[in-house]
């Protein structure tokens, strides 16, 4: 076995395992809460004062209460207090199908019909087999995981695991190759075993049952919203019915049902940032028992090998790799691209930024909904996309760090892209394509409410089109910066060149250093939110020493503009920098007392 | 169970066990037990090929041997075409007759009459899929030197 070889798989291992522990832990600070408990809120509140505001003001009238007495049947804090026990009826839901769910998927394995047991005469080899590469391989002295077999004629496995019974079900095309001793059979044995390793059956099951109760939760949601439209609809229709002209219930019909659209959008939005995120996390999973599986077998390379050997591999098409990019059920990469990432050991230590830029655009698209900008000015959406962003900038350089660690050379061509990926997602976090959603619902305003002065007509909806496309372009020109951000991707390059060059010399000894490296990352995460502070949407942090920060950063970057979104690498920079010097400071200071006290 | 599902499974499973695919078998013995539980033969041929990744999975597109729906679904088509052309031939007394029977009509066939017109069908049948490329040339003689050799007649006889 090549050492060489060896020390780059584990090296992989362990940056994958970073890459995930990120990613899971951001899923459930913000993307879960935001999905749970945020955005039923923000609806439930909307809808509750509007039903409030309505219903009070046709008791006023049934009741001929004075005009004088405005007061609606519903206090603030008594709004407040009603949309709150809503949402905690829908977090409650979401919670209880959690739970049920994950019961009923553990049930569904434990007595899947389509595994059977290997009877005592059965698959004699395969047990010899699968026991030494446990022993051997996996270097385990537990027992080897129970052999069940379903009857497919495709090369297929699945890990089991439940109630500390670990399982490997193996189709009876994968059966027929590890008898003739195949060495991609055993590979994906392997495979197998890395996730029994890692435990992953368990996290995949409650990834799965949290995405259903989340999908369930955000129904409930979007069905809650879909009824408060349709019941002011339904209101307007027999308010305006007796005593205006059909146009004008038509119109406003028509407004209502526009604007409920926009605002009902913001349920399967979120459940494709949930859902997409949870495939990546899943496909990242995959990556690491690949990459596990290979320091088994003896270095990527072999791995990579095995599988591209073998011609019984789909050879991915276009379609397979845009599901990679695109799509909301991904768990896997595709068979080309898998195999391509694990032969290069640069897209194994670096973040896999091609299948995570979907995330951002999901992230981006949030604001569409019209409802999430009206709360503290559009707070929430910013901190979606920012968590993309630190997700990507923490990722990129805790992992460089670890690669620099690992001896590997991170060729220049990657790290430009990386730093154009870091520039990208920082600067992307400025954009608010709420301006669209806002142009929308002024037109089915204009349209509904028209004024008697300035009846709307083609040209001004076109008009109101046209400003929300020159305020984005706006918005790209402010970020672009005269051009000036092409200096900023050369900085942040350069600072990623530094940090990788510093990291290797303060790491290489000390590769199991998390404190350092998690050092690293929050620097990077301070970066992006410092570099991505949005003013229109922070008015509530007026005053915070964040706001401080934001104002003395902006002071900077106005005068030097190519300093601009390079935070996320050079303040990193700045932190190895400083325990090098620290250790060094250290150092010196130990030889010199060490020296004192020798002296005679 | 009807009479021609029964029939294939039985020939089927005997014929790979002769010709060494012991796994494949398993596959064939395993349909059976889904047919004796109520699944239609056809659904549970299409079960085996049917792909659905899942987190957990290997994952990857790896096509394995075809054999035992290869060879089930070409044992089908021989005894529901058999079947009816002896129904015909006995004006409907087949009908009445129990698949004992048939396995035995298939035994006799095997015995010395190298040159029979259903072993022939069969070899047909064979060439004819690897014609299609769903079974590969060492299939095809694996599976040719199984129907001739004597151990499927025994084989037949004793799982019979």
């Amino acid at each position: 076995m090549d050492p060489g070889q060896l020390r780059l798989a584990r090296a992989a291992v362990r940056a994958s395992t970073v890459e995930i522990r990120v990613h899971q832990f951001l899923l459930f600070t913000i993307f879960l809460p935001f999905a749970g408990i945020l955005l039923p809120f923000l609806g439930f509140h909307i809808a509750t004062s509007l039903l409030n505001s309505n219903l009070s003001q046709d008791w006023r009238s049934w009741r001929h209460v004075s005009p004088s007495d405005d007061r609606d049947m519903l206090s603030g804090s008594q709004e407040f207090a009603l949309a709150g026990a809503l949402t905690t009826a829908v977090l409650f839901y979401g919670l209880v199908r959690y739970a049920r769910g994950l019961r009923s998927q553990r049930m569904a394995e434990e007595t899947d019909p389509r595994f059977r047991p290997l009877k005592p005469h059965q698959g004699r080899f395969l047990r010899e087999r699968e026991a030494l590469l446990w022993r051997e391989a996996v270097q385990s002295t537990s027992q080897p995981p129970e052999i069940v077999w379903f009857p497919h004629v495709a090369v297929l496995a699945r890990a089991l695991s439940s109630h500390g019974t670990s399982r490997i079900a193996i189709s009876t095309g994968l059966w027929e190759r590890l008898e003739k001793r195949d060495q991609t059979a055993e590979l994906i044995l392997l495979h197998e075993m890395a996730h029994l390793r890692y435990q992953d059956p368990e996290r995949f099951r409650r990834s799965q049952a949290m995405l259903r109760a989340v999908q369930r939760a955000l129904s409930l949601t979007f069905f809650s919203f879909t009824f408060i439209v349709a019941f002011l609809a339904i209101h307007q229709g027999v308010t305006l019915l007796t005593h205006a002209p059909l146009v004008t219930l038509l119109r406003q019909e028509l407004m209502i049902l526009v604007v409920g659209l926009i605002v009902v959008s913001l349920c399967p939005i979120t459940a494709a940032i949930v859902r997409r995120y949870l495939g990546f996390l899943t496909s990242l999973l995959e990556l690491r028992a690949d990459v596990k599986a290979a320091e088994w077998i003896g270095g990527l390379d072999s791995f990579a090998e095995i599988l591209s050997a073998n011609e019984m591999v789909h050879k991915s098409t276009l379609t397979d790799r845009s599901r990679s990019w695109f799509s909301l059920n991904m768990t896997h990469l595709s068979e080309t691209e898998r195999i391509e990432t694990i032969r290069n050991p640069t897209r194994l230590l670096t973040p896999k930024t091609e299948y995570f830029v979907f995330s951002l655009v999901l992230a981006l698209v949030l604001p569409f909904n019209g409802l999430t900008p009206l709360f503290e000015g559009g707070l929430a959406d910013l901190v979606v996309s920012l968590a993309v962003a630190v997700a990507f900038a923490f990722t990129t350089t805790t992992m460089l760090a670890l690669a620099a660690a690992a001896g590997v050379r991170i060729p220049a061509g990657r790290l430009l892209g990386l730093a154009v990926g870091l520039v990208v997602f920082t600067a992307a976090c400025q954009l608010n394509l709420y301006t669209f959603a806002y142009s929308l619902m002024t037109i089915a305003v204009e349209v509904g409410l028209p004024s008697p002065d300035t009846p709307v007509d083609l040209k001004e909806i076109a008009q109101d089109i046209g400003s929300s496309f020159r305020d984005i372009g706006g918005q790209l020109s402010g970020v672009a910066s005269h051009g000036w951000v092409a200096c900023s991707v050369l900085v942040t390059f350069l600072a990623l060149l530094l940090l990788v060059s510093r990291a290797r010399q303060l790491f290489t000894k000390h590769q199991d250093r998390p404190i350092r490296l998690l050092l690293v990352g929050l620097a990077s995460t301070a970066g992006v939110i410092l570099d991505a502070y949005d003013k229109w949407r922070t008015s509530e942090l007026e005053g915070t020493w964040l706001e401080f920060l934001w104002m003395r950063w902006q002071e900077v970057w106005t005068r030097l503009p190519w300093l601009r979104f390079t935070l996320s690498a050079v303040l990193p920079l700045a932190v190895i920098w400083a325990i090098s010097l620290a250790k060094r400071t250290g150092v010196r200071a130990s030889a010199q007392s060490d020296f004192l006290e020798r002296a005679p | 169970m009807n009479q021609s599902d029964e029939l294939t499974l039985w020939l089927a499973k005997g014929w790979l066990e002769t010709s060494g695919d012991q796994v494949q078998a398993l596959i064939v013995d395993d349909l059976g037990e889904q047919v004796r539980g109520g699944t239609p033969l056809s659904d549970g041929v299409v079960a085996l090929e049917r792909s659905d990744r899942r987190a957990g999975d290997f994952g990857m597109a790896i096509a394995g041997t075809l054999l035992a729906p290869v060879l089930v679904r070409m044992l089908k088509e021989f005894w529901d075409g058999y079947l009816k052309e002896l129904e015909m031939e006995t004006e409907g007394a087949l009908a009445k007759k129990t698949v004992e029977l048939a396995k035995h009509w298939f035994g006799a066939n095997l015995i010395g009459k190298r040159d029979s017109v259903p072993l022939e069908r069969l070899k047909q049948q064979l060439e004819y899929l690897v014609a299609e490329k769903k079974l590969t040339a060492v299939e095809k003689a694996r599976l040719l030197h199984a129907l001739q050799s004597d151990r499927l007649q025994e084989h037949l006889g004793a799982e019979g």
